[in-house]
């Protein structure tokens, strides 16, 4: 059987809702039991966009075009700009094609795989990529000896094998994972998307289990015809149930009201939150009905006609650039989350804060946003954070009308020191190098709670402990933050200087304590206390 | 004959003992504080100035009228005295202007005699220092035409090197641009900044840590003085008066520096914008 345009898409959304369905099971296969980036969450929203291919009816060659131009923006976490990296090969493989076969395939599989390697700095082996090789090598090797000549079904079927026994092995080349007791997570996720590709094939396609409004409302906008809108305001809520509609079904009448106020209605009813998305002309009304279910935990309305984001909870708003204006020449785009970090980049003279961080990385689109909003000649991107290096890499090379540089910045910390190293009077590369130059001498400590049970380097690690780290390694293992300071202290040279970011969940007696320690053994350092507001890290110090 | 004035104005900062010494005519510009009545610069107690702008008062100043030039002016021009207004940068202010327009208007008053203006483009001590260098020719016997090229030749080279603890009140009053305001102050992050040809407030960079600033005011003034051991340097401060002694104490000993350093406050018109806790050097250099 060839396969053509039609059944691709199908194969891939098909792949997609496999993700998506296994998301929490992808997220779970997570090395450190530290909260980390959400490979599962990644890769699934990134999949996430082959939803409005949904009755494609053309060629593989069309398809596997409009497929690989959604999933380049699509793309989130290094496991998603790999994938869309992959599809961008496969894409360019079966160019030209009304529909493939078996050996059109493998050399797909193939061109995907080595266009995924290529934008790889390190390949690191037992990750992704091995498991994409692995199905590529042996793909072109069954096709040489023409063993499923004409049975795409069957290389699918047997590629699957393939990759499950690659995936199998991934502990064997990466320590970590050994140690961990776990697979890859990425390449779980490569052999979740083949299943669900192979399902497809075999006239049972995995359906999308879970409602999620984002992802419909992102495949909704992708088509809109603003003269079509009846409806202005795309409107979002989540309610936390108060004391008298704890319960589910409590929020029954409000569904019936919303559906008359507009249309698109997406409601959920939960045992302690409502959750809604509706089309409205009156958001106002909607808004304030919504509030007699009990207090907002987010609110988002969307002017659909305009496509203007008016108001998101604590974001800031969409900063379009002004027509006319001149260009200034240096700009600066940050991904950060909690507002006392995002304030600081702010004020160190960051133009646009993408909203985002370890538990949500931001898509190549939305760093292509961010850079979109900067009115300037050079555009530099902090991503802050190893999992965003790439998607940061992908929107620096789709952006033609700017220079962009991307700092690769792992940490906020890092961030900051490549900030105050920035010089406006010097040429861009010359920037570009000393702002790098500055961020190599960062320590970062880091102190979170551990979300399981582990054993790593010898630390006999239990759920909720301190966990504290340095330079993203978990190294020191206490009861306490202040006593997880005080034992990371003695890993690290002498600093200069020091400074102290709270946590959203610091305590101020805690921080008091903390900061006398570092006033009392360094006394010739420049400390800084600030307020980081970050999740998950109740402190995080960076030493230079 | 060598009967002639030398006039500044209130932001030279100079103490009073200065003043009595080179027999100078200060004209007073005046600050309010929160909106209320402008007071003379120096009917304000100092100390109790600064304390009220770090309790976040705000402290505005206003170019001073022609009147007030005319005056003092008149003064003199009337009694036969010619007068040499060195005055605050028009960088900075509208002050040397507003003298401008009351030399002139006075000059067809008196036909006979010479009232110059000359837009120093320092503020602070460094209108200061030029100044005392300007009254020390005088007291040489120079003539006003010759300490007015003097005053012209030597303004490029007088170097005004500055941090401040906060940017905030140089924002608040519009001394600094937006870009150059940029600073992570929550950060510890201090500027370095200098007046440049134009008069203007430039940062030139930036360190971390309140030590590491004012030491690199040192270290700057090792590259840019000319024959440091020689001159005589003047350091202004908001009201942190033991980081210019210590900044005092380090030039002395890392240039050889002879002759006293002064010492002394940024009197109210100049602190309303720097702030309390800047430190303010000046000397003669190869450039600004």
């Amino acid at each position: 059987m060839k396969i053509d345009g039609k059944i691709f898409s199908q194969m891939c959304v098909s792949g997609a809702n496999a993700l998506d369905n296994n998301q929490a099971t992808i997220n779970a296969l997570n090395v450190f039991p530290v909260p980390d980036g959400d490979t599962g969450i990644n890769m699934s929203l990134t999949m996430s966009s082959v939803q409005n291919l949904d009755d494609f009816d053309g060629t593989i060659s069309d398809c596997a075009m409009r497929i690989s131009n959604n999933i380049l923006r699509s793309a989130r976490g290094n496991s998603g700009a790999i994938l869309s990296l992959f599809f961008r090969g496969f894409a360019k493989s079966l160019k030209g094609l009304e529909s493939a076969d078996a050996e059109d395939f493998a050399k797909a599989f193939e061109n995907g795989t080595r266009e995924a390697y290529s934008a790889v700095m390190n390949p690191t082996e037992g990750t992704i990529l091995t498991v994409m090789r692995s199905c590529a090598e042996e793909a072109l090797k069954v096709v040489r000896e023409k063993r499923f000549e004409g049975d795409t079904i069957g290389l699918f079927a047997y590629l699957l094998g393939v990759a499950n026994k690659a995936l199998a092995k991934t502990p064997e080349m990466l320590p970590l994972l050994k140690e961990a007791g776990v697979v890859d997570a990425g390449g779980s996720g490569f052999v979740t998307l083949i299943s669900g590709m192979l399902a497809a094939l075999n006239n049972n396609p995995v359906l999308r289990e879970r409602m999620d409004t984002d992802q419909k409302e992102a495949a909704d906008f992708a088509d809109f015809d603003t003269a079509d809108i009846k409806f202005g305001y795309c409107t979002e809520c989540i309610v936390d149930k108060d004391e008298q509609h704890v319960g589910e079904g409590t929020g029954a009448e409000l569904r019936p009201w919303l559906a008359e106020m507009g249309d698109s209605l997406v409601f959920v009813d939960d045992e302690t939150f409502i959750k809604f998305h509706v089309h409205t002309n009156h958001p106002g009304e909607v808004i304030e009905k919504a509030m007699t279910y009990g207090p907002l935990s987010m609110v988002k309305v969307e002017n659909m006609r305009n496509q203007h984001t008016s108001l998101v909870n604590g974001e800031a708003p969409k900063q379009e650039p002004k027509k006319n204006e001149p260009k200034k020449p240096y700009g600066f785009v940050a991904v950060a989350v909690g507002e006392g970090v995002c304030n600081l980049f702010r004020d160190l003279g960051v133009d646009y804060i993408v909203p985002g961080g370890q538990t949500m990385n931001p898509s190549t689109e939305d760093v292509l946003n961010a850079i979109a909003a900067v009115n300037a000649e050079t555009v530099y991107i902090l991503p802050n954070n190893k999992n965003i290096f790439m998607v940061s890499d992908r929107a620096a090379e789709l952006t033609t009308d700017k220079n962009v540089i991307v700092i690769p910045s792992a940490h906020f910390t890092q961030g900051f020191s490549a900030m105050m190293a920035f010089d406006e009077s010097a040429a861009p590369g010359d920037n570009a190098e000393a702002m790098k130059e500055m961020m190599s001498m960062v320590t970062t400590l880091s102190l979170t709670h551990a979300v399981r049970d582990a054993e790593i380097d010898g630390l006999h690690i239990k759920d909720g402990q301190v966990l504290g780290l340095v330079n993203g390694k978990v190294k020191v293992t206490t009861a306490t933050d202040y006593e997880a300071v005080a034992a990371l202290l003695d890993l690290i040279d002498e600093p200069a200087f020091l400074s102290l970011y709270t946590g959203a969940d610091a305590n101020d007696e805690e921080t008091a304590k903390i900061e006398a320690l570092l006033r009392e053994r360094y006394c010739d350092a420049e400390i800084v206390v600030a307020k980081g507001g970050q999740p998950l890290y109740d402190y995080v110090i960076s030493a230079e | 004959m060598n009967s002639y004035a030398i006039v500044t104005d209130s932001s030279c900062d100079l103490p009073a003992s200065l003043v009595a010494e080179y027999g100078l005519e200060v004209v007073q510009l005046a600050v309010s504080l929160d909106g209320g009545e402008p007071t003379p610069n120096n009917e304000l107690d100092i100390k109790d100035f600064y304390a009220k702008l770090r309790a976040k008062s705000r402290a505005t100043t206003s170019a001073a009228n022609p009147d007030a030039f005319t005056g003092v002016f008149e003064k003199y021009l009337s009694a036969g005295t010619d007068v040499l207004y060195l005055g605050f940068s028009s960088g900075l202010s509208g002050t040397c202007n507003a003298a401008f327009v009351a030399a002139r208007e006075l000059s067809e008053k008196y036909p006979d005699r010479k009232c110059a203006v000359v837009d120093t483009l320092c503020a602070s001590l460094g209108e200061g220092l030029l100044v005392v260098l300007a009254a020390r020719k005088k007291a040489e016997g120079a003539t006003l035409d010759e300490v007015r090229d003097y005053v012209e030749k030597t303004k490029p080279n007088l170097t005004h090197l500055f941090t401040v603890d906060d940017l905030f009140f140089l924002k608040r009053g519009g001394r600094v641009s937006a870009l150059t305001a940029v600073a992570g102050s929550a950060l510890g992050i201090k500027p370095l900044l200098h007046v440049d040809d134009a008069g203007h407030l430039i940062k030139t960079g930036i360190k971390r840590g309140r030590t590491p600033s004012i030491m690199a005011l040192c270290e700057r003034m090792k590259e840019l003085a000319v024959d440091p051991a020689e001159q005589l340097v003047f350091i202004s401060h908001g009201d942190c008066e033991d980081e210019a002694n210590y900044l005092a104490e380090k030039i002395k000993a890392e240039m050889g520096v002879k002759e006293p350093i002064l010492v002394s406050y940024i009197g109210p018109v100049i602190g309303a914008h720097a702030g309390p806790g800047t430190v303010a050097l000046f000397f003669i250099g190869k450039e600004r």
